[in-house]
């Protein structure tokens, strides 16, 4: 398997626990948004969920692939843009 | 169709005429408005500021996709969709979500469906700053579904 680069982000009280806001990271090519989860949880308990219909599940970080939600299945492909973030509270 | 992010206050009321300035006249005969602005306590605790995160490449985006997705469901001439990020202080306005429709039902249904989709999904996150310190806001609870039917309340 080759390996692809992606860029990575996170937003909110996630940046400030992980202490970053980005990294480029080189991953297994068809690694899914929950592996790579796995690899910079650093110590976050909440798995990745999806805005549900209700918002999303209490305590669930979650995840876009190129600016688009996207669940932990999601594969990725070189040169794509993933972000991390909490439950979003605008409005 | 209008999506803008503001770094700095805003007037709503100003921003509804000026929109509607722009429209046919006499063409929509209803237009819905929600304005959301700071207050001085959330969840208990005494706020003074407030600073709002986004995703720059995507929040825009995403609220115009949510436009686009409310004129499959609704017939409306405009929306109209302006959020503060950055620092807020209290009592300024944060959001402006506005439809306007030829009648009242779409020009409803479509402005309530786009605040609460904003609400839900829209990447956006406040940091309270207050006497007691700072604190990110979590949602509050399931948000209220949008009533699919007429309704005024």
């Amino acid at each position: 398997m080759s390996r692809i680069t992606i860029k990575v982000k996170y937003f909110a009280s996630l940046r400030e626990r992980l202490g970053r806001a980005e990294d480029r990271l080189e991953v297994e090519e068809q690694a899914s948004v929950g592996a790579l989860w796995e690899r910079v949880r650093g110590g976050v308990a909440s798995d990745v969920g999806a805005p549900g219909a209700a918002g999303p599940p209490p305590g669930a970080i979650l995840a876009t692939v190129n600016l688009e939600y996207a669940r932990a299945e999601r594969l990725l492909r070189a040169g794509d843009e993933v972000a991390f973030f909490p439950p979003v509270t605008g409005g | 169709m209008s999506v803008r992010l503001l770094d700095a206050s805003f007037d709503p009321w100003a921003e509804l005429a000026a929109t509607a300035a722009r429209l046919p006249v006499g063409r929509c005969g209803a237009c819905a408005a929600f304005v959301g602005s700071m207050r001085d306590y959330n969840a208990g605790r005494e706020v003074e500021s407030l600073e709002l995160e986004h995703y720059p490449d995507m929040t825009r985006r995403h609220l115009e996709r949510l436009i686009e997705e409310a004129r499959r469901r609704w017939e409306f001439e405009a929306a109209l969709i302006l959020h503060r990020v950055g620092r807020v202080t209290v009592g300024d306005p944060i959001v402006l979500v506005a439809v306007w429709a030829v009648h009242r039902a779409p020009a409803f249904a479509a402005s309530r469906s786009l605040m609460e989709e904003l609400k839900r999904s829209a990447p956006f996150w406040k940091k309270e700053f207050g006497p007691d310190g700072n604190a990110w806001v979590t949602p509050g609870g399931p948000a209220p579904q949008a009533p699919s039917t007429h309704h005024t309340g």
